[in-house]
């Protein structure tokens, strides 16, 4: 699972100067993808608790096969959206 | 990463058996979640999609600290434009996940028969205006072919065929050709002129329009009573015949020997045999056709594990508008859709009778377009019913909505939205009764992401083919359906078996006297199967 820890903090590099409207773009499209990765997460929660469906078929094997794959798919998404707020926050 | 957009849901299946009820109550929850998963995704698309523009707005806002003129920073907008795009793609990566998550929920609905495709509002007002429009056109119809002129003309008619008498001797039976080559691929190629564009739009509206016209043509009888009225015409107009089955041997058939030693054991072998008793063959690829004349049925003689039999009658769909030699023709076409004494039900009987069916041994039947109309009819028909136990019905491309299957009886109809031809009883898909014995399996081909189904969409004679009609079942067997599966599970017990023993018979309409038989030619070829008959391909003579 990847963390929302380290968002806030500054990376090694020192900060690029920013232009006053820049800082303010950046802080909101940072915000929005802060939020943006909190809907996935939510999202990969239920994707994950659906995969308790009680039903033995093959069609319900089939359907636990593809939400494993999309889970794997959004671990990979909640990985990019954490490291693009990273780079938006700088 | 992206990936392809997941292809839209196309089926639509109605009737049949469910799930127990703790099972759906799983199947609606798991699915239920994922739903939400769905719109969590595409929530947070939609707030990187604003991220993306809030990155790129900047890069075009002037800098309110930066000296008069000055030019923008062009490392820090180019920064800018590829963290936008970066930002994008993951917006275009999460809308695909949330297409597929929401696809993952309508899979596990359709195998678990909890999900039925409605239609939208617009297209429940369109289809509300085509019927009104349509009922005007019906009623016009009905003055033209029900009025006084029309009346007149059918009395002229039939009074000039009693003056004339009984007509004797009997139409030339047209040989047998060689079959076609059979296809090597299938059409993929949509066709984008302007009829096939105008039928992709207005397709789905077809069963209003006939509804409409049914209406306006039967008035309170409907679309049964319409088709009796154009029934009783046509009738009129054609000389009084009688349908006889001439049994075929193999050297009566053009092409390679079929080989069907083997039952056809699956829905989908059945139904491909049946195309392949066309004289073009059933368009399926690497199949040719048994090169049998026009008109011809083959019934299935099939020995079960146990010593039991059963028997699978395989009927094609119209072959000619109106025929003089056989009953597959528009004049059976109006006769069965009005509930009528047609021809080819006649024939079903008799090639049962003369290949030696028991009253106690159950029939499969199974048709294409006409033949399954004719399949449906007999199956709901209790006179037939009553010396031969129908033990199913499968059809493919056939209009059979107006018609009440006995309960136990499985019954599988495969449509779609583009046919027509299952349009025509005034129901879609979705509105054939469904029970628990009796399945539609519906498919929009437009929607579908199969080449060949978006070129058959364009196409009635393509959308109303064996091979579309065979991707549909196959589409249905694939979603794992519990309906699907359980009716196909129930057919086939009955279409397989340890062994099979195909005949075939070629219906010929003849206006022969009561004293006139029909004998052998002079090569007097022996029945397939051994039971003794006639040869269409040596003539016959009367004696």
């Amino acid at each position: 699972m990847t963390s929302l820890d380290r968002l806030g903090h500054p990376g090694p590099l020192p900060p690029t100067t920013v232009l006053g409207s820049a800082r303010e773009a950046g802080g909101e499209a940072r915000t929005l993808l802060l939020t943006a990765h909190r809907s996935t997460a939510d999202a990969a929660a239920g994707a994950r608790r659906s995969l308790a469906v009680a039903w033995e078929s093959e069609a319900a094997e089939r359907f636990r096969d593809e939400v494993t794959a999309l889970l794997v798919e959004l671990d990979g998404d909640l990985a990019r959206l954490e490291g693009l707020a990273g780079v938006v926050g700088r | 990463m992206t990936g392809r957009e997941p292809p839209p849901e196309t089926l639509a299946i109605s009737g049949g058996r469910g799930l127990a009820r703790v099972d759906a109550d799983a199947v609606q929850g798991a699915s239920a979640l994922l739903d939400a998963a769905a719109e969590g995704l595409r929530q947070a698309a939609g707030r990187c999609t604003s991220a993306q523009g809030a990155l790129v707005r900047w890069t075009w806002t002037p800098d309110p600290l930066a000296a008069p003129f000055a030019g923008p920073d062009a490392r820090a907008v180019a920064a800018a434009v590829a963290l936008a795009d970066r930002v994008s793609d993951a917006a275009a990566g999460l809308e695909l996940r949330a297409s597929r998550a929401a696809r993952c929920a309508l899979r596990l609905r359709l195998a678990a028969g909890l999900y039925r495709r409605t239609e939208s509002l617009v297209e429940q007002a369109v289809g509300a205006f085509v019927s009104w429009n349509a009922v005007t056109v019906g009623a016009a119809v009905d003055l033209l072919v029900g009025g006084p002129a029309a009346r007149t003309f059918v009395a002229v008619s039939q009074g000039m065929k009693g003056l004339a008498g009984p007509a004797t001797g009997d139409p030339p039976v047209p040989r047998s050709v060689a079959p076609p080559p059979p296809a090597t691929h299938e059409a993929t190629e949509p066709s984008e002129d302007v009829a096939a564009t105008l039928w992709r739009v207005v397709a789905p509206y077809a069963d209003e329009a006939v509804a409409g016209i049914g209406v306006g043509l039967g008035g309170a009888g409907g679309l049964t009573h319409g088709a009796g009225t154009l029934s009783d015409l046509v009738d009129a107009l054609l000389p009084a015949s009688e349908v006889r089955v001439l049994a075929l041997t193999d050297a009566d058939l053009a092409g390679p020997s079929p080989g069907w030693a083997a039952p056809s054991g699956t829905v989908a072998e059945a139904l491909a045999r049946t195309g392949d008793l066309y004289a073009q063959g059933s368009g399926i690829v690497g199949r040719t056709g048994v090169g049998a004349p026009e008109g011809t049925l083959a019934v299935e003689q099939v020995t079960h594990d146990d010593g039991t039999t059963s028997w699978t009658v395989l009927i094609p769909g119209t072959q000619e508008l109106l025929s003089p030699t056989h009953p597959f023709d528009a004049a059976t076409d109006l006769d069965l859709m009005a509930h009528e004494t047609a021809d080819v039900s006649a024939v079903v009987g008799q090639a049962l009778e003369r290949a030696g069916a028991d009253e106690d041994e159950p029939v499969v039947l199974v048709g294409h377009s006409l033949g399954g109309i004719a399949a449906t009819a007999l199956a709901a028909s209790p006179a037939f019913r009553a010396r031969h136990p129908v033990g199913g019905v499968v059809t493919a491309g056939s209009p059979t909505a107006t018609f009440v299957t006995p309960a136990g009886v499985p019954v599988l109809h495969l449509e779609n939205d583009e046919e027509l031809v299952s349009t025509v009883d005034g129901r879609s898909s979705g509105e054939n009764p469904a029970t628990p014995d009796r399945v539609t399996v519906g498919r929009r081909l437009l929607a579908s992401a199969d080449a060949a189904d978006l070129a058959a969409s364009g196409s009635i004679a393509l959308a109303h083919a064996m091979p579309t009609h065979l991707r549909t079942l196959a589409a249905a067997r694939d979603s794992g359906n519990v309906q699907v599966a359980g009716v196909t599970g129930r057919l086939e017990r009955l279409l397989d078996g340890t062994r099979a023993q195909t005949r075939f018979f070629a219906a010929r309409r003849t206006t022969a006297g009561p004293d006139a038989v029909l004998a052998p030619g002079p090569e007097g070829a022996g029945e397939a199967g051994g039971a003794g008959g006639l040869s269409p391909s040596s003539g016959r003579t009367l004696r």
